[in-house]
């Protein structure tokens, strides 16, 4: 005997679509329906394709020193100008994008690897884990997170990796406790009382059923902290502690900028400067349009 | 015939602050291969901390404090969380909930979920568990399954999320199948058609099944048996058509009063008095307040649960002293 059926949208005349295009339609519709969330998209995928890019925008050696042309405001041959060894400034900015997005990526992936696991288990888990793992993070919340990244970055010593360990180092804390929150919720879901039901160990609830439903908060947070990440390494660059010369890093060059502020050659620090400007407003423009898209409430 | 579950004087008891709450208070049940038994009680009888000690799944401050589980020959209760995971939930002993859709993970497609049951309990490649859980879509009736494996949760009906519920509850030919509440929430078309499944599920498969509800008519259409619970007790048991005929707990008649009847001209009767508190049971039998049999011995003794012949069993002063 077959039963007739009860509803179904077989036959509906609805076109259905695989789950991840869907996905990113509606990702893109939002996108393109705010202008403000439009602009912060197009800067960060300008500031990815100009990272990835570098090599081929910038044909100049960012680290060759020409005497010759020292100092040099902008003009046609250098858009920028240069600097007192006769470096290129614009070559420099664009390699330096290199840099900070590389920067950006491993750290903020790194605190977010960390972070998550360590908020997943504590909410999952409760108890001794989640008090001992909990206060571990509010210690370094503790902190004002630029004086601790300068601590830590004055404890490690300069140089590109040391300025990713201490970037993750103080976002994971954010990470293990927004994850730790969701799951505190999740975890009372039925579908997690069907998980543990259908055989689940603890760790498979947590990673495999638990984790993927807390993702839309956290991805807007990632978008949000790609920019600290950004601003954390240009800053630590600027004080020293970061990238070593003669590496190209906006904040070193705007430190390096800086002595020539008096003399007028504006070039050295502006055009770095507004690099960091223009990068960091797209990421946060980005981050207000993504917590529009994961919204559930804005659904169909 | 060796029972395929017997749980014997199961205690679960939930320790709050500031009383303990007797929820399942020596439970004795059995069910046997392939049958059907139905599991009915009010809100807050204890049906479905039943269930989830058999699973052991009960959360703090919750705590299963003695009694047997014993399930084709081991005693659940002494298996380690490892065991459990192995080789009894989601393989043995499966279960269907309340709310089918809630119940699905609202990220994975329904395939996906299905798929991933069977893989982790019977191995196999990612295609053979496609494959398979295809095949079960297919068996639960549910039309197009190739497009339904790709859909999310909320992309479904709650009749379909069901039915997937169901595809996954069996894919691992499990010897028991626990369905908490499992047709309450839906429309009761789609209910006749979700009983319906099982019921043939069952006649293919030869899967038992524990039905828990509070919907005498949902017994009464698919069980075999029933186990009517009242304040963490089984007051009585029996083959379907002799308790529904000639039920001898006065809280089981009670309840087939209650039962609104088109063709009688009377109104239902509804039973008089509360649940009582489980935090504080009144002594002795705890449906002597609302019980219009009550004598002395009532207020003071519980009566246990004897047997009456057959697979009849009460639990009931009144109805042995009637007996006698």
């Amino acid at each position: 005997m077959t039963l007739p059926i009860a509803s179904g949208p077989a036959g509906n005349g609805l076109r259905w679509k695989p789950g991840l295009s869907r996905q990113l339609d509606y990702s893109w519709y939002v996108i393109r329906r705010n202008p403000v969330t439009l602009l912060g998209f197009v800067v960060v995928t300008l500031f990815v394709a100009v990272g990835l890019l570098a090599p081929l925008i910038a044909r100049r050696d960012p680290i060759e020193v020409a005497p010759a042309f020292a100092l040099q405001s902008p003009c046609r041959q250098f858009w920028f100008g240069t600097d007192q060894y006769g470096r290129d400034v614009f070559s420099r900015i664009v390699h330096s994008a290199r840099l900070d997005l590389f920067i950006a990526l491993t750290s903020v992936g790194l605190a977010f690897a960390i972070g998550t696991a360590i908020g997943a288990l504590a909410g999952y888990y409760g108890g001794a884990l989640d008090a001992t793992l909990m206060r571990l993070t509010d210690i370094v919340l503790a902190f004002p997170p630029f004086i601790l990244a300068m601590g830590t970055a004055a404890a490690l010593g300069a140089g590109t990796a040391n300025i990713i360990y201490v970037v993750a180092f103080i976002q994971a804390p954010i990470y293990a406790r927004l994850v730790r929150g969701e799951i505190l919720s999740a975890r009372e879901r039925p579908y997690a009382e069907a998980a543990r039901c259908s055989g689940n160990s603890g760790l498979g609830v947590v990673f495999i059923h638990l984790l993927p439903n807390c993702l839309p908060p956290l991805l807007v947070q990632v978008a949000n902290n790609l920019s600290w990440a950004i601003l954390n390494a240009a800053g630590l660059s600027f004080i020293g502690l970061g990238v070593r010369p003669p590496t190209p890093e906006w904040g070193s060059m705007i430190s390096e900028g800086v002595q020539f502020m008096m003399s007028g050659r504006w070039w050295l620090f502006m055009f770095p400067g507004l690099a960091i400007f223009v990068t960091i407003l797209g990421f946060n423009l980005l981050a207000d349009g993504l917590r529009d898209v994961f919204d559930p409430r804005l659904r169909w | 015939m060796e029972p395929l579950l017997d749980i014997r004087g199961l205690r679960t008891y939930f320790f709050l602050r500031h009383a303990v709450v007797k929820a399942v208070n020596d439970v004795h049940l059995s069910v046997f291969p392939g049958e059907m038994v139905g599991l009915v009680g009010e809100t807050g009888s204890g049906k479905s901390v039943t269930a989830l000690s058999v699973l052991r799944l009960i959360q703090p401050p919750g705590r299963v404090i003695s009694g047997e589980i014993i399930f084709q020959g081991r005693n659940l209760l002494a298996l380690s969380e490892a065991e459990m995971n192995n080789s009894v939930r989601g393989r043995a002993i499966t279960m269907i909930f309340q709310n089918p859709r809630s119940c699905l993970n609202p990220v994975l497609t329904a395939g996906t979920q299905i798929a991933r049951v069977y893989q982790t309990h019977c191995g196999g490649t990612t295609r053979q568990a496609r494959e398979r859980a295809l095949e079960f879509l297919r068996l639960v009736q549910i039309p197009d399954p190739e497009s339904v494996f790709n859909r999310y949760p909320h992309q479904l009906s709650g009749g379909m999320c069901q039915r997937v519920m169901i595809a996954m509850a069996l894919i691992c030919e499990p010897a028991l199948v626990i369905a908490d509440e499992a047709t309450t929430g839906l429309d009761v078309t789609v209910q006749d058609q979700i009983l319906t499944l099982m019921r043939e599920l069952r006649n293919k498969t030869h899967t038992a099944q524990l039905f828990i509800t509070h919907d005498l008519g949902v017994v009464a259409e698919t069980c075999d048996r029933v186990l009517v619970m009242y304040s963490g007790r089984i007051v009585e048991a029996g083959a379907v058509n002799e308790v529904y005929a000639r039920p001898l707990h006065p809280y089981t008649s009670a309840l087939l009063n209650s039962v609104p009847d088109l063709r009688k001209d009377s109104r239902p009767r509804s039973i008089p008095g509360e649940v009582p508190d489980p935090r504080n049971l009144p002594p002795g039998c705890p449906f002597h307040p609302r019980c219009d049999r009550c004598t002395d011995i009532c207020r003071v003794q519980e009566p246990i649960l004897v047997s009456r012949g057959g697979s009849r069993q009460v639990a009931c002063h009144a109805s042995v002293q009637t007996e006698e």
